[in-house]
């Protein structure tokens, strides 16, 4: 084992530790922002994940996207409906709590067996998976992918071009009726 | 599988994932205020992130449709938030309340 090893040992686990701590802190805090908070800070961790797999490009959009342009919108929601009952509502307790254990644990046992079956399997038939991190080069994979948007996953980016023009159109049309209604 | 902990593979980053399903599908159960419910759903959301990079690393790192996929994949969930915060905002506008179990009308 050598040196490098450890290092990007050490920053897998200190990012993983991490987004499981925030993850938690998120669901337990007590007041809304402070959970947005803790989950920006998530955002960032599973960045630094993204960077420690060698997909930079994913990481710099998920930090754009997840870790500031979403939680923009969410604090903006937060600031317009925290006028009545803000800190009160938290989490469900009895039943709803035990039923979220039970449930959430029972799909902890199915994905695990699922996990250990996929993984005995490919290494039983020794698979195409790689048992180290392919060295990328950064710039190279940068310059494929922002070329790949533009020809080879040109549709499927018009595509999601298109649906998010839907999507702005349709949320405003539905501001403009309800606010109609009130009107009347 | 685990043999050697300071070696990380593929299922270091599996397992992860998996725990952080696994805490976005309890709290989506578990928590009244809506914003939490969304961020919840994030967190689901990030969980599968991780897994695609995952495993456009570790099995083609080449062809780099896993990475192209997950950027569109976080512009879908972009789209996913910014309705659900409308269907959101128009339903506190008539109950004046975040607690999801006064949405009755949601139930469906």
């Amino acid at each position: 084992m050598n040196e490098l090893e450890i290092i990007k040992s050490i920053t897998f686990y200190g990012f993983a530790v991490a987004i499981i701590v925030f993850a938690l802190l998120t669901l337990f805090a007590r007041r809304v922002l402070y959970s947005l908070l803790f989950a920006v800070i998530l955002f960032f961790c599973t960045g630094g994940i993204f960077f420690s797999l060698g997909a930079d490009y994913n990481a710099v959009v998920q930090i754009i996207v997840y870790g500031v342009a979403i939680p923009v919108l969410l604090l903006f929601s937060i600031m317009f409906t925290s006028a009545y009952e803000g800190r009160k509502v938290n989490l469900a307790f009895s039943p709803r709590f035990f039923v979220g254990f039970l449930s959430s644990s029972l799909l902890f046992l199915m994905l695990w067996y699922a996990v250990q079956f996929a993984l005995g399997i490919s290494d039983k038939l020794g698979w195409f998976f790689n048992s180290d991190i392919p060295k990328a080069n950064s710039d190279e994979m940068f310059m494929a992918i922002s070329n790949g948007l533009y020809t080879n996953y040109l549709l499927p980016f018009m595509l999601i071009g298109l649906l998010v023009l839907i999507v702005v159109v349709g949320i405003s049309t539905l501001n403009v009726i309800k606010e109609k209604k009130h009107v009347k | 599988m685990l043999s050697n902990i300071f070696h990380v593979n593929l299922a270091h980053y599996l397992i992860l994932a998996f725990l952080l399903f696994l805490i976005g599908a309890f709290g989506a159960i578990v928590s009244r205020n809506v914003i939490k419910l969304l961020i919840s759903l994030e967190f689901m959301l990030t969980a599968v992130n991780i897994n695609f990079i995952a495993f456009a690393t570790f099995a083609d790192n080449i062809k780099l449709t896993g990475y192209v996929f997950n950027i569109f994949y976080i512009a879908i969930g972009s789209i996913e938030v910014a309705i659900a915060l409308i269907i959101f905002y128009l339903m506190y506008r008539e109950k004046k309340s975040i607690d999801m179990d006064k949405y009755k009308e949601l139930k469906g």
